[in-house]
């Protein structure tokens, strides 16, 4: 593919005792929609705020567009864009206000800030709240007032700290809409989350930490194989005996047999054929069952078994 | 870019309530309660209010003239000094003892004075009848060398003549209360720390997000910090001109002629004000809510040195610790206004000025180091 | 009892920063009643005053009222240097500056009487208005000695000991101190100092209680309204009573020695009064204050507004007639009044009467706030209304 956008090097960074980096590495190429996907206090917004030269950090560097990241690189600055986390907004400022407070930092040409300005508040779909106060708004538009300050002068890189923290359903599924179209229009975008179905959804490159390490990258299909589960078959099953168990165990490529609260789950790597050798061990041995599905593997399950912790804890 | 965000940080200054409060409302209630509470004075020297006394006289022995002159006092009407409520020594024993007349007047063998306790009416009686006495000796005098003359020296003395003349070093005319409404723009300048302290916690990406996300955009960090600074400056000037003018044109308190350069004193006094809020702001991590705490409070204790709350605390000041004087901003901006009173050349008050310039410069390179740093060890 | 011990939890949390209030208030109320002694202008005591005197009188007369100045005030030598004697003037080193022309006498003899001398005063000084009317009453009296022909010499004499006549003052009483005792001052100025910390210490506290989220959760217990104000009452009191007993000890700890058993008693009775006011409007305010800065407004402007307009700051007889009118609807009106009761109980228990009044109207402000409070929290308790 094309260009490194972000280059990290064995980045580390220490809060006294606490090491919140662990030589972090990192690439992300352009075009990318990149997730970066970890339990609350893994290091997602440590990484961020090294990557935008907020924090100093320990040992490492970090690589923006080619060239080392500083404070006072505003040729690099210039072409990004950061949303936080919190929702950062003057609150004595209007809608229209705020993002041309936000906007006007980057672009000094009047009549283009102010085209940017509208294109943004008609991205995000503020138009109709143009001169209302933050504190009038409601959450999921607050959010997207948010993103708006962040996204209006065309970066060519976008961070996204976890844009939907506390956003309802429909306001999330736009701004992911949103995400995806900044990136057709040639954008980069770094998300960071830790709602993996988002991720999933959107990214199309993900890369798992933990305690401030990356565990894993790659597309979400490369994570799935990583691991060793394939398919997880669940079924229904009123009563089964211990040995049939010990038998279905046996079968090819199961590794894993469950029994609890008449649920049978049966987890096998991957291979063919894994659900019909299920099905016909069941009916030779006259189990009587009940619903069957097969799940494939989600990131949860691949999380869960790099760090043996679920996500979402 | 400076322009544009200067603007904007005017913009919001005018919107939040809390500056405007503290900056432009705080200080006109605190104007007019001035204005009530000496305004009153005013008129009371202006119209002066008989004093209630009680007069006890014998009919031998007594000091006719006197009476005669108490009478012509008592008379109802505009020039009525004294007010007589009674003439019964048991009564007025009484009345005095409950405060209801300000003293008792003895016309016996000699004329004296009874007071229960000091206050202005008893002092107001004293010189009277001091007065009284040093005029009849002199008269007296005056009859027994030169009896011929005493018409003419008697004729002078129904004349009203000034001979004193004051004079200023200024031709500023103040009232007592003046000191107070100093005090009152020095305040009012003061609280500009509100706005330095906001311009701080808006840069400091340590103390909120909106700090970090101005500081990761394409522009210098020193001009974002200019123009918030400059523009937290203009709308504390602001709020200190109408202040004055509410003091000037509204309660129609003089004062004195130089305008200018109270208002060259009102800038550089916003000047220090915001400095102030901005060296709180960078130093330290405390909390938002403990830093304007703290500088509420602080600059409540410069004004309260300065005399906003009793007008001669800055004399106390001066005699007991006078380097408090030089380095309160409170005192320094009072001290520059009263100097314009005092002195028809400008030495001293550019003095003050220059002071004031030095400890914003200080608190300014303060706070410019502090917030110079350019990566956090933690956000 | 639970929100008795949740109250002080929080209390716990505050303390810091209520120490900072307290530090400041109690450096304040020392510095307050130390220039409250010092404002008083003492008319019976002569106090004297720093003045210099520049005489370029040709004749003698202009000499003899400069000696008779120096007789009575300090004379601070100095040249007739406008720059040093501005800076004198400034730093307060002489109050009072008189110029005695060249042709001082001459005027006087051709009996001209218009702007004999010249003079500067501090610019808005009690002593120059003292001063200006003794200089006022020795020319006048030199000049009817001059025009009765009376020799400059003789004239000059004779001027003198005719000032030094003056009216016998008698005090009422033997026991009437004539200045003020220092507790007049400390206890006169709690006020201020009392409604900033007391709201500043309880309306946070109240606050969290009454916080939208918090007041609705304690709705929805089986706690009765009655039980919960109750323990917030009790909290309040109790830390009210903790700041009363430490600006009490402060006041023993300075003016202990010259306080009298009564005296105290009676001081004790009326800040007590005060303070039920303060903790009603601390009780209030937490009421209708939605944040700290809504809080420190309400504060500032109700302490500062009733300590100038109720004759704290400014002594009473300063106050218009239209004010003192209008500061009757204040307790700082009432308190001072007691204050001033207090130092004449010892000679007249008669006033006794008065105090008790003064006592009741500030109980009554009190109750007055309690049941303003008490109505706005049954108004915040019906939860329909809140919603919005």
């Amino acid at each position: 593919m094309s260009a490194a956008v972000i280059k990290i090097e064995n980045l580390v960074k220490r809060y006294h005792e606490l090491v919140a980096l662990d030589h972090f590495n990192l690439e992300i190429k352009e075009g990318e929609i990149f997730g970066l996907l970890g339990p609350n206090g893994s290091g997602k917004t440590t990484t961020i705020n090294c990557i935008l030269a907020l924090l100093s950090f320990d040992k490492g560097n970090v690589e923006v567009f080619g060239e080392e990241m500083a404070p006072n690189k505003y040729h690099l600055k210039q072409d990004i864009g950061i949303v936080f986390q919190n929702v950062a907004v003057f609150n004595e400022l209007t809608v229209y206000e705020n993002i041309e407070y936000f906007c006007g930092l980057y672009i000094k040409n009047k009549q283009t800030r102010k085209q940017y300005v509208e294109e943004a508040m008609e991205f995000v779909g503020l138009n109709d709240f143009k001169s209302f106060y933050p504190k009038k708004l409601s959450g999921g538009l607050l959010r997207r007032l948010n993103i708006a300050c962040g996204i209006a002068h065309k970066p060519k890189l976008i961070i996204m700290d976890e844009p939907t923290v506390a956003v309802d359903p429909q306001s999330r599924n736009k701004i992911l809409e949103g995400i995806v179209e900044l990136n057709k229009k040639g954008a980069t975008i770094i998300y960071t989350s830790h709602y993996m179905e988002e991720v999933e959804q959107i990214c199309t490159r993900i890369a798992i930490m933990d305690k401030g390490k990356n565990l894993a990258i790659g597309t979400k299909e490369e994570l799935k194989m990583m691991i060793k589960t394939g398919e997880t078959i669940n079924m229904e099953v009123l009563e089964i005996e211990d040995k049939n168990l010990e038998e279905i165990k046996k079968l090819p490529h199961v590794y894993q047999v469950e029994y609890k609260e008449n649920k049978l789950h049966i987890k096998c790597s991957k291979g063919k054929h894994n659900l019909i050798r299920v099905l016909d061990y069941m009916q030779t041995n006259q189990i009587a069952f009940g619903r069957v599905y097969a799940e494939l593997p989600t990131l949860n399950d691949v999380f869960l078994e790099i760090t043996g912790k679920e996500l979402r804890d | 870019m400076f322009v544009r965000l200067f603007q904007y940080k005017v913009k919001r200054l005018f919107r939040t309530k809390d500056e405007l409060f503290w900056c432009l409302v705080f200080p006109l209630i605190l104007g007019t309660f001035f204005y009530m509470s000496f305004g009153g004075f005013q008129d009371k020297q202006e119209t002066f209010q008989a004093i209630n006394i009680g007069y006890i006289t014998t009919e031998t022995g007594k000091d006719e003239d006197f009476d005669q002159v108490l009478m012509l006092l008592s008379k109802d009407g505009k020039d009525q000094i004294v007010r007589i409520k009674t003439t019964k020594e048991e009564e007025a024993k009484k009345l005095l003892l409950d405060k209801k007349i300000a003293g008792i007047i003895y016309n016996t063998l000699e004329v004296t004075l009874t007071v229960n306790g000091e206050g202005i009416n008893e002092s107001i009686l004293n010189s009277f009848l001091n007065q009284y006495i040093q005029k009849r000796e002199t008269f007296t005098k005056i009859a027994q060398i030169s009896p011929d003359k005493l018409n003419e020296v008697l004729e002078l003395e129904f004349k009203d003549s000034s001979y004193l003349q004051e004079i200023r070093f200024t031709n500023a005319s103040i009232d007592p209360m003046t000191s107070y409404y100093y005090a009152l723009i020095a305040m009012t300048c003061l609280y500009g720390c509100f706005a330095g302290l906001s311009s701080a916690i808006d840069i400091k990406a340590n103390m909120s997000t909106l700090a970090s996300r101005r500081l990761v955009a394409p522009t210098n960090k020193m001009k974002i910090i200019l123009g918030d600074f400059f523009g937290a400056v203009f709308v504390q000037f602001i709020c200190t001109l109408i202040t004055v003018c509410y003091i000037i044109f509204v309660l129609k308190v003089d004062m004195g002629q130089k305008i200018n350069y109270l208002m060259l004193t009102a800038f550089v006094g916003s000047l220090i004000g915001v400095t102030t809020g901005l060296f709180i702001g960078s130093i330290g991590r405390q909390s938002e809510n403990v830093k304007s705490a703290i500088v509420l409070a602080g600059t409540m204790v410069e004004c309260f040195l300065s005399g906003l709350m009793v007008g001669n605390m800055k004399d106390i000041v001066e005699r007991h610790a006078p380097i408090i004087n030089r380095i309160n901003p409170a005192t320094l901006i009072v001290d520059s206004l009263y100097s314009l009173d005092i002195y028809d050349t400008y030495d001293r008050y550019m003095r003050n000025m220059i002071s004031m310039l030095i400890l914003a410069t200080i608190l300014c390179i303060g706070s410019f180091l502090a917030i110079r740093r350019e990566r956090y060890a933690s956000i | 009892m639970q929100v008795f011990k949740a109250y002080f939890k929080i209390l716990r949390d505050s303390i810091p920063g209520l120490f900072i209030y307290l530090v400041i208030f109690i450096a304040i109320s020392f510095f307050l009643s130390g220039s409250g002694k010092e404002s008083t202008a003492t008319t019976f005591t002569k106090n004297k005053v720093k003045i210099a005197v520049i005489n370029e009188d040709e004749g003698g007369l202009g000499e003899g009222l400069k000696s008779y100045l120096s007789q009575i005030h300090t004379l601070v030598p100095t040249e007739n240097d406008k720059e040093m004697l501005q800076d004198q003037l400034y730093y307060r080193n002489i109050e009072y500056i008189l110029f005695i022309p060249k042709d001082f006498t001459n005027k006087i003899k051709n009996n001209e009487k218009e702007h004999l001398c010249e003079n500067v005063k501090v610019p808005a000084s009690y002593t120059g208005k003292y001063l200006d009317s003794q200089v006022d009453q020795y020319i006048s009296t030199l000049i009817t000695y001059v025009i009765a022909g009376i020799d400059d010499k003789q004239a000059l004499e004779y001027t003198k000991s005719d000032l030094e006549k003056e009216v016998s003052v008698q005090l009422l009483n033997e026991s009437i101190s004539i200045s003020k005792a220092d507790d007049y001052y400390y206890f006169k100025y709690l006020p201020y100092i009392f409604i900033s910390v007391v709201v500043m210490g309880i309306s946070p506290i109240l606050m969290t209680f009454y916080k939208k989220e918090i007041n609705e959760r304690n709705l929805c217990s089986p706690m009765t309204l009655k039980t919960k104000s109750i323990g917030l009452v009790a909290g309040s009191i109790v830390t009210v009573l903790g700041i009363f007993v430490l600006f009490l000890v402060f006041a023993f700890f300075l003016y202990g020695k010259n306080m009298e058993f009564e005296k105290t008693i009676l001081y004790i009775i009326n800040c007590i009064s005060f303070l039920s006011f303060a903790t009603g409007l601390g009780y209030l305010v937490s009421i209708f204050s939605s944040n700290h800065n809504i809080l420190n407004m309400i504060t500032n402007v109700c302490g500062l507004g009733m300590s100038f307009l109720g004759g704290i700051f400014v002594p009473r007889e300063v106050l218009g007639e239209k004010v003192i009118a209008l500061s009757k609807f204040l307790p700082t009106y009432w308190y001072v009044n007691a204050v001033e009761a207090i130092q004449e109980v010892k000679i007249n228990p008669s006033i006794m009467k008065e105090f008790q009044i003064n006592i009741g109207v500030q109980l009554l402000f009190a109750i007055a706030m309690f049941a303003i409070a008490l109505a706005g929290t049954k108004y915040k308790s019906d939860a329909r209304k809140q919603v919005s």
